[in-house]
């Protein structure tokens, strides 16, 4: 997931900083200071699952758990992830620092678009379907990291199908276990403190 | 935020360090050496367990085209034989290995790594060496799984490192908090 230097194109590269600039300042804006411990423990969960190797095929995969991050710190998301892929890049040289911008985007914006799709689902739902939908949301927010880091590599000029096959095909094992790992954990904090889960804002339509 | 949460989520991150069977990377690296023939061999992996496998691997001259490539084998281990090209010099000389899934790994030749490669002996019919040329190459060859263990344990990262990010991470939003606090009850006081 974590783009390198100078593989991507420039104009993908510029286009995508602005946006990911944009996205982590929507996120701050909406931090309160009682956020701040979640965004530190969830940014942590992010960066040392993020380290984590699993041998997939001729490679490797890992784990990310931006789905969870997603549903519990909506537009938050950004800057929790920012924090941390900002420190894998410089300790661990794990993705190039001018691709940063898509590297957030590609990561933090399924997990975003995962909270505008499931929370309200979340809170609609019996507790018995929590998991399935904490495990759905978990597997989409991988799957669609996946089709990102292909489109990044196809704007480029690469195969968008070979890029996109290769790379969806070495997460789906990881998006299951993913799904899993979200399903169990959000289960288990729906039963705990559903207030821990901001729905996204309603329009004045779907408030009435 | 509760106690719980906290204490659930710190489970989680301890829970994740102790990952069974799976070491702590995913970054690509590759280990580069200069044998006689001469070959420019190495190794491309993920960590010491995992190699790349069936990874392309390049040799690119000084302006950047493609001159000799090669496949990994299981191992990750590839061998770029390059006897039929007759060239003297790879100083500047880059060998890439780029995945399809955006990861890549580049290692620059910087030193004139051909000078006394050029004569007949190999791996599998190895002389006693009889001059400083054979002598060189015959320590480089014994020397090679020593720097190649010790490359591979340069790029591990090690869970000491994991934990120090943490720290950090905890530390950076905890001074962040401070901030928020301080500018919250100075607002207070006015």
């Amino acid at each position: 997931m974590h783009l390198v230097d100078g593989i991507v194109s420039t104009p993908l590269v510029v286009s995508s900083a602005i946006i990911a600039a944009g996205a982590v300042a929507i996120g701050l804006k909406r931090v309160d200071p009682d956020d701040v411990p979640k965004i530190a423990l969830l940014s942590a969960a992010f960066f040392v699952a993020s380290v984590i190797r699993v041998p997939i095929g001729p490679g490797a995969a890992h784990l990310m758990l931006t789905g969870l991050l997603g549903l519990i710190l909506g537009p938050m998301i950004f800057p929790a992830v920012l924090a941390g892929l900002l420190l894998q890049t410089l300790m661990f040289g794990f993705g190039g620092i001018s691709v940063l911008g898509l590297n957030l985007l590609n990561i933090a914006l399924p997990g975003f678009l995962a909270f505008l799709m499931f929370s309200p689902l979340l809170h609609r739902c019996p507790s018995s379907q929590v998991i399935i939908w904490g495990a759905i949301a978990g597997g989409f927010a991988v799957i669609g990291s996946s089709l990102m880091v292909a489109g990044s590599l196809a704007f480029s000029g690469q195969g968008f199908w070979t890029a996109a096959k290769l790379i969806v095909l070495a997460n789906l094992p990881v998006a299951v276990v993913e799904g899993l790992v979200v399903g169990v954990a959000l289960s288990f904090l729906f039963k705990l403190k559903p207030g821990l889960f901001p729905q996204p804002k309603l329009t004045a339509k779907q408030a009435a | 935020m509760s106690a719980r949460f906290a204490i659930y989520t710190l489970g989680l991150i301890g829970g994740l360090l102790t990952f069974p069977t799976c070491g702590l990377a995913h970054k690509l690296h590759m280990f580069v050496t200069i044998e006689p023939g001469p070959v420019v061999a190495g190794r491309v992996y993920y960590s010491r367990t995992t190699p790349y496998r069936r990874a392309r691997v390049d040799l690119l001259d000084r302006s950047g085209k493609t001159i000799k490539s090669a496949r990994s084998d299981e191992e990750g281990r590839f061998h770029l034989k390059l006897k039929d090209l007759g060239l003297q010099d790879l100083d500047g000389f880059t060998v890439r290995c780029e995945t399809k899934d955006g990861h890549g790994v580049e290692h620059k030749i910087l030193a004139n790594a051909l000078t006394g490669s050029q004569d007949k002996h190999t791996h599998d019919h190895f002389e006693a060496p009889q001059s400083h040329g054979s002598l060189r190459e015959t320590l480089a060859l014994e020397l090679r799984p020593l720097k190649e263990q010790i490359n591979a344990l340069e790029t591990k990262i090690w869970l000491r490192d994991v934990l120090g990010g943490v720290g950090m991470l905890m530390g950076v939003f905890g001074l962040w908090m401070f901030w928020l606090a301080r500018s919250h009850s100075v607002g207070k006081k006015e």
